[in-house]
C-alpha cells in the first residue's frame, strides 16, 4: 500500500464529506450545518489515502475542530507523501470560499504542493439559471478549477480522473505563479468574486425569507417546540407497529422452535436466554431507526443551525452556547459523536460543560428501558389531553426530565468548575445554510447502518450477559430461580436495591446493565422468563406488571435511568476529549449517585 | 449605530470596529466580510434577544449581542 495522501481542505459546509464518500466509498457523516466533521478522515480512493478534514473559515483557528484541521493542513504541507491538496469551494459562497482556498493556495506554493479546486454546487447555480466561467477562474486562480456537483455527481466522473492523474503526476499541475498577487486574500477574494461569482442573490434571497419566518420570536419558537415534539413523539408513534410486529414476529419464532424442540435443557435455553433475552432487545431497534430518520431529516434542511441560533441566548443562561444544541441534539442518539461535536464550541469552558452534561440525554440506549418501564406503569390507548399518546406523553417527559437534569447540571458546573483563563472564549458566531430538501439515498443508508450498528455492538453484550445469567439461574439442577447460584448472588446485593423498591432480580438487570444498559432489558427477560413454569408468549411488560412493581419503585427505576451514565464507552470518550480520567470517573460516580438518590426519593415519596 | 441596532430589512456600512475586540476575532470578522466599508444587511433581529441574523456578501451569519454591540454602523437609505 502506498501512503501517499490527497488531502480534502475548505470552508466549513462546502461538501467536503459528500465528495469524500464519493471518492471512497465510505460513509462519513454528512449534513447541512457548518462543523460537521470534527476529526480527520481516511479513506481510499485508489492507489491514493484521501484526508478529509474539518471546515475551517481561515488558517487561523478559533475553535478545537478548526484547530485541527489547521495543525493537519501545515504538517501535511511538508510531508513529501502529501501529492494533492483538494480545496472544496462553495459555487454560491464563492468570495467567503476562496479567503479560505487562496489561503490555502499561497502555503501550497511555499511548500511546492500542487492544488486542484473542486467547484461544487454546480446543481444549485444551473438551478437558478447562472454559470460560472470554470476555465477563466481557473487561469484567475492559476491553479486547475472543475466544477461539480458532489449531490447529483455532475461532473464527478471527470473530476475523479483529473484528481488522480495529478496526484500521480503532482509536478504537471503546478500553480502559476504569475496568477499569485501580494493583495491580501481578502480583497483577491472580492475582485474574484466580482468577476466570477453569482451575480443575483436569489439563492439568499429565498433563505431569508424562509428565516424572516422560522427566526420569528412568536412562530419561531412555536416551530422549534413542534418539531422538537414531533421528534420525540414520533419514536414512540411512528415505530409502534413496527415493533409489535419484531415482537409478534419473534413470539412466532420461539413458540414454532420450543414446539418441535423435547422439553428440556436446550428448548428451556433457548426460551428463556435467547428469544426472551437478546429478543426482547431487538424489539426496541424499530425506535433507533426512527430517530435516525428524523434528525437526519433535521440534519439535511438547515434547520439545525436555527435551532441553535435560537437557543443561544437560553443556553447562556446555563452557561452553554448555541452551539450546544446539536451536540445536545445528537446525544439522544449517542453520546459518543455527541461529545466529539462539541469541539466545534467557540469557548472552552462552554465545551467542558457541554461534554459532561451530554449523558443526560437520552441516548439510544436507554430506549428499551425506558419503553419497557412505560408499557409497565403506563395504560395503553390512552390519551393527554385528549390528543396525545399517553405513553407517547410519558415517553415526551423522560426526554425533558434528561434535558432538564443536563441544564441545571450545567448551571452548578458554571458556577463551580475552574475557569482556566489562559483560554480565550471566542464570541459566538455562526453561518446559516441554504434549506435543503433532505438527500434521501444516503439517509435511508443510514436509518439501516444504525440498525445495524445497535445490534452489532450491543447483541454480543446481551448475549453474553443472557446466557450468564440463564447458567447461574437453572443451575443447580430441578432448582427454581428463586434457590439457584443467580440468586445467592442477587441476594448479597439486595440490600443495596431495596431502598429503591427493588428486589434482587431487578438488582441483578441493574448491574449488568452498567456494561450497557440495553442489558437491562434483556437480562429481565430471561429471569422474567425463567420465573415462569408455562410457556406463554406474553411480552416481558406484561410479566412485569403481573409481578407486582410499585408505581413509586418503578418511576424511580426509570428515573435512575434517566440519570445514570452506564456506558464506559462514554466515560473513554470524555477522558480522550478532556484528557483527565479522573474528571471521566468522577462524572461515572456522580452520575451514578445521583441517580440511585432521585431513585429512593422517589420511591418513599410515592 | 451600532450593528446590534439595526432594524429588519436595514443595509448599512461598517464604520468603526471598537478596539476592545480581540485581534484574532477582529481578523476572523474581516476573513468574513466584516470589515470597514464592506455593506451588511440585518435579515431578521435575533429572536427573543437571541444573535442578530446579518448577511455579508454571499453568507449569512449570526451574531451574538456582546460583539455586535462592539460594531458601529451607518444606514444607508434607499
Ligand atoms: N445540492 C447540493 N448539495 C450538496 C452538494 N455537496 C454537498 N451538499 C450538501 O451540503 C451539505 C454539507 O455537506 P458536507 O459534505 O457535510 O460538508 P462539509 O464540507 O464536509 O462540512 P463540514 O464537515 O462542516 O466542514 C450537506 O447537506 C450535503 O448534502 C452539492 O454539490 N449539491
Ligand atoms: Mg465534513
Amino acid at each position: 500500500m502506498s501512503s501517499s495522501n490527497i488531502l480534502l481542505v475548505g470552508k466549513p459546509n462546502s461538501g467536503k464529506s459528500l465528495l469524500f464518500n464519493q471518492l471512497t466509498g465510505m460513509r462519513q457523516h454528512v449534513a447541512n450545518y457548518p462543523g460537521v466533521t470534527v476529526e480527520i478522515k481516511r479513506g481510499r480512493c485508489n492507489e491514493f489515502n484521501v484526508l478529509d478534514m474539518p471546515g475551517t473559515y481561515s488558517l487561523k483557528g478559533m475553535s478545537k475542530d478548526e484547530y485541527v484541521a489547521i495543525d493537519e493542513i501545515s504538517r501535511a504541507m511538508s510531508d513529501e507523501n502529501t501529492r494533492l491538496v483538494v480545496c472544496v469551494l462553495d459555487a454560491t459562497r464563492l468570495e467567503r470560499s476562496l479567503v479560505m482556498g487562496l489561503q490555502v493556495q499561497k502555503l501550497a506554493l511555499q511548500h511546492d504542493k500542487t492544488l486542484l479546486f473542486a467547484l461544487n454546487f454546480i446543481d444549485e447555480l444551473t438551478r437558478i439559471g447562472e454559470s460560472i466561467d470554470v476555465n477563466a477562474l481557473s487561469v484567475a486562480l492559476g491553479s486547475p478549477v472543475l466544477g461539480i456537483s458532489a449531490r447529483t455527481l455532475e461532473g464527478i466522473h471527470e473530476f475523479k480522473t483529473a484528481m488522480l492523474g495529478i496526484a500521480a503526476n503532482p509536478s504537471s499541475s503546478k500553480i502559476d505563479e504569475l496568477a499569485i498577487s501580494d493583495k491580501s486574500v481578502i480583497e483577491q477574494s472580492k475582485n474574484l468574486n466580482k468577476r466570477f461569482g453569482l451575480q443575483k442573490d436569489v439563492i439568499l434571497r429565498d433563505q431569508n425569507r424562509i428565516d424572516s419566518f422560522m427566526l420569528n420570536s412568536w412562530f419561531g419558537g412555536l416551530a422549534f417546540i413542534a418539531v422538537m415534539f414531533v421528534l420525540f413523539q414520533s419514536i414512540f408513534t411512528l415505530a409502534t407497529p413496527l415493533m409489535d410486529g419484531v415482537e409478534n414476529g419473534i413470539g412466532f419464532v420461539a413458540q414454532l422452535v420450543t414446539h418441535y424442540l423435547p422439553k428440556g435443557i436446550v428448548s428451556d435455553f433457548l426460551s428463556d436466554a435467547i428469544f426472551a433475552g437478546l429478543g426482547s432487545f431487538l424489539v426496541f431497534v424499530p425506535q433507533i431507526m426512527v430517530l435516525t430518520l428524523i434528525i437526519g431529516i433535521l440534519e439535511d434542511s438547515g434547520y439545525l443551525a436555527r435551532a441553535a441560533l435560537m437557543c443561544h441566548r437560553p443556553l447562556s443562561f446555563f452557561g452553554l452556547s448555541g452551539r450546544s444544541f446539536i451536540p445536545y441534539l445528537s446525544g439522544h442518539a449517542c453520546a459518543i459523536p455527541a461529545i466529539m461535536a462539541a469541539r466545534t464550541i467557540e469557548s472552552p469552558h462552554k465545551r467542558l460543560i457541554t461534554m459532561l452534561t451530554i449523558p443526560l440525554m437520552s441516548c439510544s440506549a436507554r430506549l428499551p428501558v425506558y419503553a419497557l418501564l412505560i408499557a409497565v406503569l403506563v395504560p395503553a390507548n390512552q390519551s393527554f389531553l385528549g390528543i396525545f399518546n399517553l405513553q407517547g406523553a410519558a415517553f415526551f417527559a423522560l426526554y425533558f426530565m434528561g434535558i432538564v437534569m443536563a441544564l441545571l447540571v450545567s448551571q452548578l458546573l458554571n458556577r463551580f468548575l475552574p475557569k482556566d483563563f489562559e483560554q480565550t472564549d471566542m464570541p459566538f458566531i455562526l453561518e446559516l445554510p441554504t434549506y435543503r430538501l433532505p438527500h434521501w439515498k444516503p439517509l435511508f443508508q443510514r436509518v439501516i447502518n444504525s440498525a445495524k450498528q445497535f445490534i452489532v455492538k450491543a447483541a454480543p453484550i446481551i448475549f453474553w450477559v443472557s446466557v450468564a445469567i440463564w447458567v447461574l439461574g437453572y443451575f443447580p439442577l430441578n432448582s427454581t430461580l428463586e434457590n439457584s447460584w443467580l440468586s445467592v448472588i442477587g441476594q448479597f446485593f439486595e440490600p443495596i436495591f431495596t431502598p429503591m423498591g427493588l428486589d434482587w432480580r431487578y438488582g441483578i438487570a441493574i448491574l449488568v446493565s452498567f456494561l450497557a444498559r440495553e442489558v437491562f432489558v434483556g437480562a429481565l427477560g430471561t429471569m422474567f422468563n425463567m420465573d415462569n413454569a408455562e410457556d406463554d408468549v406474553a411480552g416481558l411488560a406484561n410479566r412485569v406488571q403481573a409481578d407486582g412493581l410499585t408505581l413509586g419503585a418503578g418511576l424511580g427505576l426509570v428515573l435512575f435511568y434517566v440519570v445514570a451514565l452506564q456506558c464506559v464507552a462514554t466515560v473513554a470518550i470524555i477522558k480522550g476529549e478532556t484528557g483527565s480520567s479522573r474528571l471521566a470517573w468522577g462524572v461515572y460516580i456522580a452520575y451514578a449517585l445521583l441517580a440511585y438518590a432521585i431513585a429512593v426519593l422517589v420511591n418513599t415519596l410515592f | 449605530m451600532k450593528l446590534w441596532d439595526l432594524q429588519k430589512n436595514q443595509h448599512a456600512l461598517i464604520t468603526a470596529m471598537s478596539s476592545s475586540i480581540n485581534d484574532e476575532v477582529i481578523h476572523r470578522l474581516h476573513e468574513m466580510g466584516l470589515d470597514i466599508n464592506n455593506p451588511v444587511l440585518c435579515v431578521k433581529r435575533g429572536p427573543m434577544g437571541g444573535p442578530i441574523v446579518i448577511q455579508l456578501g454571499d453568507s449569512v451569519f449570526a451574531i451574538e449581542h456582546n460583539l455586535a454591540s462592539n460594531i458601529s454602523v451607518s444606514v444607508i437609505k434607499d
